[in-house]
């Protein structure tokens, strides 16, 4: 009997199939490890008991005991006290066909993993190492959303590649790049080694240096960029954060007007990309961060129903689909010129471990770049940042340039001091 | 729950022309509630199952998982063309079967409304969470002459209760995580959060920004996070093999003072969090004397980094679940009980800092910097406590952090119950340490 015919959604009972494979290839040096391939299939019962929301994620072979499941359920319902709509709310999902670039499902993992080989003896012939390290990750899902007399599909596919160097210089310093492909052709992995080289160039015999860092600008690159902006702008966005205002992130505030951020859940080419969150809400373009003030909360829908607000479809694993930060006008390099007195942060040490709600924050860096009148200076390693999030980014420059780092489209940030 | 076990004869011979396989079957039964400002919010009950095998042919290895039995059926071994073996896979040839911990058996309903009242809000506290779960997991790994059974029972809560003055907030936290039931701990852990709710608040009066550097003492807390994340990590074996740990060369060697030894120890003792029988490769789980009297002693080893680099195997191979290869992994972390009594390391200090209760941290295990979260600081002058300080960091370099200590408390105290990440993968960890003292840290 088909899955599908299994499934009998009702007004309270809807369900989610995922279906995924993984495969990872980790390659040490000039030493392939194990290849893992792992395969998964889940269904999410969604349900509502007397206006209690339960959910349950089952295996497949669970599938003939779902009666004594949903039973179960129940059971479980009577101990919750939030409460839920009646019945789920039916929304307006308009389909949108996916243009991912199909090609992605059949990669040559041989030829990938030959290509990293290749990645590593270059990168070692050119620059001394104690250690490379790289890992291919590629990830396929493809989901099912069942509701009564509706049927959603959307499949994802997602490649993604790291490469850790640790340089044989006193210093030790390492160094990580990650790549996200959303067409094959980015696939290139030979081709990534000219970049590695010369960075490697760039931050080797780093020096520890007593500075104050308050007296540079800060430039972050994009991946740094992206990890600041989900540490303090993202995790505090939820709906329950806004309408306590629990979080330094409220309508009071504001930053540059440079700064503008926004999600987009149907770019063509992205993995992230979906029409509907697991709430089974559309999901929609939304303008988090608007000319430097906040605009804009993420909610699941049992916390709209709480707070009487309108869902926002973000019931989704990382909480946005994609999320953009508006790029400047000038490329990266007259940035760099411009600025007299500034450091590259790479690397943050330590941010899990600052009060994100508090907003500011006391990190390490174990490398930097110092730039003086312009120019790359020097490489210095293990500064002190202390900074606050918010008067960091009074004055800032983006670059023209973007990348992707996961979920997150982001240009390099310059923090200006004045 | 899918019958893996019933798969496993049928595996065993399929698998039979292999060099070398180890199947891991996982099942895990888990009671979740999320109670929130008076409101039991989430109550939910999980369960599933998995199963992986690792398998080698000559010099080729894989590893494949799966949660739907239909996929075990079809499985058959595949011989790939590029080499991805470098040592020679062992098994520990043991038959057993453990159970670590009792299941719970506390009213579950009784249990959460108290969760709920616990969190009812108050003036200036503007959220209370916590969550609670109980979790068995069984684990079972067999492979031509092993099979190892091991179930554990974790129960586990979290509290954290958010204050809020004008445009001041203080959050803080803290968790009670056992390797067994808590059935009577969790009444004392929500006394201990209604005083954590107060302190928070007493927190939107303490100063921020404290820097410079100081002679400090780490409590419990934040002597385990020392020993685990700054010190743990750069003593697994993979980290030395690959050449990203500062301490690589340094086995045998002096790098701390006499008096301060550090341990990881998995062997069922206290109910730690990160106990364990047996590791996931199905080998005995030893005590490890990282440090003893101030010497590099062991390391963290799987099977292949204990060949690799020709040492015991102690039986340091953790995994998240079944659908990753086990790596070297610590367990539970601190430094040994010391002499010193604390109320005299404090007395003893002119001026310094009490450091109270970590936020996390991280290490470059490859240069040895780590940084670390701090809740709390009492500023000391002449040995009596003149100011308090909140949302702190303090770092520096590992091994001159080892060898600036200069005394070890004779108290001990439990204290971590963490998620230590590591390439993707998080395991239960824990601690029961004591205060160390160290001299002249950077602060902020």
């Amino acid at each position: 009997m088909n899955i599908l015919e299994k499934l009998k959604p009702t007004d309270t009972l809807r369900f989610i199939i995922s279906k995924s494979k993984s495969i990872e290839i980790n390659v040490e040096k000039d030493c392939v490890q194990t290849p893992i391939e792992n395969n998964r299939t889940n269904i999410t019962i969604d349900t509502i008991f007397n206006r209690k929301k339960v959910t349950k994620t089952i295996e497949l072979s669970n599938l003939n005991n779902l009666k004594q499941i949903l039973e179960e359920m129940k059971n479980t319902a009577k101990f919750q006290e939030l409460e839920f709509y009646p019945k789920f709310p039916k929304f307006k999902i308009k389909k949108i066909t996916s243009k991912q670039d199909k090609r992605f499902e059949k990669l040559d993992f041989d030829k990938i993993t030959n290509d990293i080989l290749f990645l590593h003896k270059k990168v070692s012939s050119n620059v001394k190492t104690k250690s490379v390290q790289s890992i291919f990750e590629y990830d396929e899902c493809e989901e099912t959303f069942i509701e009564i007399s509706k049927t959603y599909k959307i499949k994802s596919i997602n490649p993604a590649f790291t490469v850790e160097v640790a340089l044989a210089d006193k210093s030790g310093t390492t160094f990580d790049k990650m790549y996200f492909f959303h067409k094959k052709e980015e696939l290139q992995i030979r081709s990534f080694a000219k970049e590695i080289i010369a960075k490697l160039k760039q931050i080797k015999d780093s020096k520890e240096e007593n500075i104050d860092s308050q007296k540079y600008d800060l430039i972050f690159p994009q991946k740094e960029f992206a990890e600041i902006i989900s540490h303090f702008i993202i995790s505090n966005t939820g709906l329950e954060s806004h309408i306590k205002a629990d979080s330094y992130l409220n309508q009071n505030i504001l930053f540059d007007k440079k700064l503008n951020i926004f999600e987009d859940p149907f770019v063509d080419y992205s993995p992230n990309s979906t029409y509907l969150d697991s709430d089974f809400v559309p999901t929609c373009k939304k303008e988090i961060i608007k000319d430097g003030k906040y605009n804009q909360y993420l909610t699941t829908l049992q916390y709209a129903f709480k707070y009487k607000k309108e869902p926002t479809g973000n019931a989704l694993d990382s909480r946005i689909s994609n999320l953009f930060v508006k790029c400047g006008n000038k490329p990266y390099e007259n940035l760099i010129k411009e600025t007299k007195k500034g450091l590259i942060i790479y690397q943050i040490l330590g941010l899990h471990t600052t009060n994100s709600k508090e907003g500011s924050f006391n990190v390490v860096v174990p490398l930097a770049l110092e730039v003086e009148n312009g120019k790359i200076k020097k490489a210095l390693k293990n500064i002190s940042l202390n900074e606050n999030f918010v008067k960091m980014l009074q004055k800032i420059d983006l670059s023209k340039e973007t990348n992707w780092f996961d979920h997150y489209n982001v240009p390099h940030l310059f923090c200006r001091r004045n | 729950m899918p019958d893996f076990e019933s798969h496993i004869d049928k595996l065993q011979s399929k698998l039979s022309s292999a060099d070398f396989y180890r199947i891991f079957v996982e099942s895990k039964k888990m009671q979740f509630c999320l109670a929130k400002d008076g409101q039991i919010e989430t109550v939910k009950k999980e369960s599933n199952s998995g199963i992986s095998v690792f398998y080698t042919l000559e010099k080729f290895s894989y590893f494949y998982s799966t949660n739907n039995p239909e996929d075990m059926q079809k499985f058959q071994m595949k011989k790939g063309k590029i080499k991805s073996l470098d040592y020679v896979p062992k098994e520990s040839c043991i038959k057993d079967k453990k159970e670590l911990g009792k299941e719970s058996f506390a009213d579950f309903e009784t249990v959460i409304k108290e969760l709920a009242k616990t969190t009812k809000l108050s003036k200036n506290l503007v959220s209370n969470t916590i969550n609670y779960y109980t979790k068995n997991v069984n684990r079972r790994i067999v492979c031509a002459n092993t099979d190892v059974s091991q179930t554990t029972h974790y129960g586990f809560a979290n509290f954290v209760p958010v204050a809020k003055e004008g445009q001041k907030i203080r959050t803080d936290q803290i968790r009670l995580g056992r390797t067994n039931n808590i059935d009577k701990s969790i009444f004392s852990f929500l006394s201990e959060a209604e005083e954590l709710k107060q302190n928070t608040i007493k927190k939107l009066k303490y100063k921020e920004g404290l820097r410079g550097n100081f002679d400090v003492i780490l409590n419990s807390d934040l002597s385990d996070l020392l020993a685990h994340e700054a010190f743990g990590h750069a003593t697994e074996s993979d980290l030395i093999y690959k050449n990203q740990s500062v301490l690589k060369g340094k086995l045998k060697q002096k790098i701390a003072p006499e008096f301060v030894s550090l341990s990881d120890n998995p062997t069922p003792k206290r109910d730690m969090w990160g106990c364990f029988y047996y590791d996931d490769e199905g080998f005995s789980a030893k005590k490890r004397e990282l440090v003893k009297n101030g010497e590099l002693t062991d390391l963290i080893t799987t099977e292949r980094y204990a060949q690799k680099l020709h040492l015991k195997n102690l039986g340091g191979a953790r995994c998240e679940s079944f659908e990753q290869i086990p790596i070297p992994r610590m367990s539970n972390t601190s430094f040994e009980q010391g002499k010193d009594k604390l109320e005299n390391m404090i007395k003893e200090m002119k001026t310094g800092l009490v450091l109270k209760n970590g936020s996390g941290g991280q290490v470059n295990t490859a240069t040895g910097v780590y940084q670390f979260g701090v809740k709390e600081a009492e500023l000391i002058k002449n040995g009596e406590v003149i100011d308090h300080f909140v949302n702190i960091t303090f770092g520096g370099n590992l091994i001159s952090a080892l060898q600036s200590i200069v005394a070890v408390s004779k108290e001990m105290d439990y204290s971590l119950v963490g998620f230590c990440g590591k390439d993707g993968q998080s395991v239960p960890v824990g601690g029961y340490g004591p205060n160390i003292k160290i001299k002249n840290v950077r602060v902020g």
